[in-house]
């Protein structure tokens, strides 16, 4: 009836330059994934041809803000779907395809919109396709997406392996299988499921996934060059605008991530000129715009972002820049908003807001107990270098400097953490300080200052 | 017995949905997201038809994509980035002696008045210099060569009024009880049996997609030797990476194949679904190395429905390999001579590959009456529509 295309092989590197890159890149990791890996690595930084997204003046960028007509027209052609399959669901009982799709329909608008009753919505319509037939692998893959956004890592974990069980050659099943693994920080499995992958469906698919590990691994320019890697492979077969820009957006946000400003400006600029309107590339274009102290376009961008979808991270960051600009009073209701759907989400019993929950009563609200409380609730789910360092940062909030230090030595030791993010280095700097630790604060700084010269300057608490 | 079972784990996945990227922030601290595997409608081929126009003797080419539109939605799936031909054969050799392109400009995205979006179709024309290759390129629009340029989901005519063309939302006309057939033939293990007293369901009922249809004069497309033409179907993508936001960029001039398409369920059901190196392999060629290079995929999926290697065999060099539409240009009789949008193909195609085992999926019309005159396609369903439950 219908079909999709999917990648063409590409030519990989030679094996002595595969072997030589996995050495250096690939942290250990063995087998066929380590050689998936190292192909990653040697096709980003040997072979692939450069990424055309060039450095761009501030001047330049392109006007990302979507048009509110164009906002509300998709919103309500997204409604108009959701409501068309959702009365399809009873039309036939043993119909397990309409209630699949409608579960992907309203993940889709629940990471567009961050509601949680989207999800909750959503897991239902795929326990209805389950229910009709156990084994519908896309309904598994997608309920283990459902899990991964309310943070039931566990649950996720077990859901993928389940899909993986029901089709070992299913991409997709072996695709959230490592996400599952990536979240949940066991990236040498993750790493070899994306391997699988990768030799499957060489595509935009499998490279952008790879590019996650190699990030999540603290390789940070390898990751970029992954993105820029899945985004040849997108060009080459075809993939659609959307998720070609999805990987500018990235390669934009790893740069700013770095302090390279002008690298982020390009990357950012030239997914909008692919997707005019491209809400994640406004959203980073923003950020870098408070970043250079231009407060009032940034506060124009995110106030055309929470008028077109509610997300409460956006309300927060809305009023974070506002905050950056001088203007705490106007900060005030964007914060006190984002608390509110961060709270109400966490009283549905929805676990995605716990990490922001955590940030913001410790940056926002200095409310160490309550940002200690949420951020334990968040390591409850997964122990990454992530959540660990949410909880150190807590705890530091909270005067608790000497369990902060011992929570942060915890996520530097991890295999993650031996080239971690600027800020959580710059985080581990202030909590060794006050533990009395000057070398080791001294040396963190100088690395969050290696990892990112502009460190302290504005950033999104994502 | 598995009839179509690789249909239906590939249309299983394609109808699943994509859950996409759009309007995602990857968090680098707390939760990553990608894309997912699954998603490109616009370039989605579903159906392709060719049939002769009993009412003046012309040739109709039409082409469906863009699945799973639901009622209401004014806004066409079709862009500049997209390139859909039709390619013709005439000569006998499987590779294409005449094209004709069609693309769209932007979508007329939230006007709420008629959609300002245009086709441009050019052709049919033939292709020069081009013998034996993939057609990558955008046809020169020189003298002589009929182009139309006007909006979607109206009928436009050439100034010699023997060219007719309509691209638009339509209802989509495939009809089948998809769900009937995955569960007759055991798909996707350890469903239950169908019920007894199971009626037929249309599975694609008050379902909408976008329809390309082009009516052209025979002598267009046949060569002067032989009332026969094969044709197929393809989409391409242009390589640019870049769509100018202030025009209407036709994208770039090049463009990579990405998918074809020509008898009924062959690329779905008989190219290997649980391989995509395999799929995009055979999606990227033409249809003159389909003997060659994919008949034993072909006949592997096959045996697996009929268990009989050797009728397999005979139906693929007989029906189902190259992959086109035959069609005598002189003759309006219906599938195997090309394809109209009434005749059913699930039945005749579930006949041929059981052997007889499985005559009907119990749908044996579409949801919505065919038109009899230009452009043939039912009209959309609208969202007041009273969809019937079944059949």
């Amino acid at each position: 009836v219908s079909s999709s295309p999917r990648a063409a092989r590409p030519s990989l590197p030679h094996a002595g330059e595969r072997a030589r890159v996995a050495s250096r890149s690939s942290g250990g990791a063995t087998g066929v994934a380590a050689r998936a890996l190292a192909a990653v690595v040697v096709a980003c930084t040997l072979g692939g041809r450069p990424v055309t997204a060039g450095a761009a003046t501030p001047q330049s960028a392109a006007a990302p803000a979507t048009p509110r007509s164009d906002a509300a027209a998709a919103a309500a052609q997204a409604d108009a779907e959701i409501a068309f399959f959702a009365a399809r669901v009873d039309r036939d009982p043993a119909d397990f395809l309409t209630p699949t799709r409608l579960g992907n329909l309203l993940i889709r608008q629940a990471r567009r919109t961050g509601e949680a009753e989207s999800y909750a919505r959503a897991e239902q319509a795929l326990r209805v396709a389950l229910d009709r037939n156990a084994g519908h692998v896309p309904a598994m893959a997608a309920l283990v997406t459902v899990h991964l956004a309310r943070h039931r890592f566990p649950v996720a974990l077990a859901a993928a392996r389940a899909a993986v069980e029901a089709d070992g050659a299913d991409p997709e099943a072996r695709g959230v299988l490592g996400d599952a693994l990536l979240e949940t920080g066991d990236l040498a499995a993750a790493e070899a499921e994306y391997a699988r992958v990768l030799d499957a469906v060489p595509s935009l698919f499998a490279y952008s996934r790879m590019a996650n590990l190699l990030h999540a691994r603290g390789d940070t320019p390898g990751a970029i060059a992954a993105f820029g890697k899945a985004l040849e492979r997108g060009e080459a077969d075809g993939a659609p605008a959307e998720d070609r820009s999805w990987c500018l957006v990235q390669m934009g946000r790893l740069s700013f991530a770095r302090g390279d400003w002008g690298a982020a400006e390009g990357h950012f600029n030239a997914a909008l000129e692919l997707v005019p309107g491209n809400r994640a590339a406004t959203d980073h274009v923003a950020e870098l715009r408070a970043a250079q102290a231009r407060f009032d376009e940034s506060v124009s961008l995110y106030e055309s972002l929470v008028a077109a979808v509610p997300r409460p991270e956006w309300s927060q960051a809305l009023g974070d820049v506002l905050v950056a600009a001088g203007r705490p009073e106007a900060a005030r209701p964007w914060h006190d908003k984002a608390l509110q759907a961060y709270l109400a989400a966490a009283r549905a019993g929805d676990a995605h807001y716990f990490h922001h929950l955590a940030g913001f009563y410790a940056d926002v609200a200095k409310d160490g107990t309550e940002a200690v409380k949420w951020a334990r609730r968040d390591l409850a789910l997964r122990r990454t270098v992530a959540t660990l360092d949410a909880l150190a940062w807590a705890l530091h909030a909270a005067g608790e400097f000497a369990e902060a230090a011992a929570t942060m030595d915890e996520a530097l030791a991890r295999p993650a953490g031996a080239a971690p993010d600027a800020h959580v280095l710059y985080h581990a700097s202030l909590i060794y300080f006050k533990v009395g630790a000057a070398a080791r604060a001294k040396d963190c700084l100088q690395r969050a200052a290696i990892a990112n010269p502009k460190f302290r300057d504005f950033h999104v608490h994502r | 017995m598995r009839i179509l079972n690789s249909l239906a784990v590939r249309a299983c996945a394609a109808f699943a949905g994509f859950v996409g990227v759009g309007g995602l922030v990857a968090s680098a601290a707390d939760h990553r997201d990608a894309p997912n595997l699954i998603g490109d409608p616009q370039a989605d081929l579903l159906d392709a038809f060719a049939f002769v126009n009993a009412a003046n003797g012309r040739v109709v080419l039409a082409v469906t994509c863009c699945p799973f539109i639901v009622p209401g939605t004014t806004q066409s799936f079709a862009g500049p980035e997209v390139l859909y031909q039709f390619k013709i054969d005439n000569t006998g050799d499987n590779v294409e002696d005449v094209v004709v392109q069609v693309q769209f400009t932007k979508p007329a995205i939230g006007t709420p008045t008629v959609p300002a979006q245009q086709i441009t179709v050019v052709g049919p024309a033939p292709v020069k210099g081009k013998k034996g290759r993939l057609t990558d390129k955008l046809l020169k629009q020189s003298a002589g060569v009929n182009v139309i340029t006007g909006n979607v989901n109206t009928t436009l005519t050439n100034t010699a009024g023997d060219v007719r063309v309509f691209a638009g939302i339509t209802d989509d006309p495939f009809f089948v009880d998809f769900i009937q057939v995955l569960r007759t033939i055991g798909v996707q293990g350890g469903t239950p049996p169908v019920p007894a007293t199971r009626q037929p369901v249309d599975f694609f009922n008050g379902l909408n997609c976008e329809t390309i249809v082009v009516e052209v004069p025979a002598a267009s497309l046949k060569s002067a030797d032989s009332n026969t033409i094969r044709v197929w179907a393809t989409t391409s993508r242009s390589t640019s990476t870049k769509r100018s936001s202030k025009s209407d960029d036709k994208g770039g001039k090049s463009f990579v194949q990405v998918e074809r398409d020509g008898l009924p369920v062959i690329n779905t059901a008989l190219i290997r679904a649980d391989n995509g190196a395999r799929k995009d392999e055979f999606n990227r060629q033409g249809p003159a190395t389909d003997i060659e290079l994919f008949k034993a995929d072909a006949v592997a999926e096959l045996v697996k429905i009929n268990n009989d290697a050797a009728y397999s065999e005979t139906l693929i060099d007989t029906l189902l390999l190259p992959d086109v539409l035959v069609l005598d240009v002189t003759s309006a009789a219906g599938f195997p001579n090309g394809r109209r949008p009434e005749d059913d193909i699930i039945d005749a195609v579930l006949n041929a590959a059981s052997k007889g085992a499985v005559t009907t999926d119990g749908v044996q019309t579409n949801d919505k009456p065919f038109l009899t005159d230009f452009p043939f396609f039912a009209a959309a369903h609208a969202p007041t529509e009273t969809i019937t439950p079944r059949n």
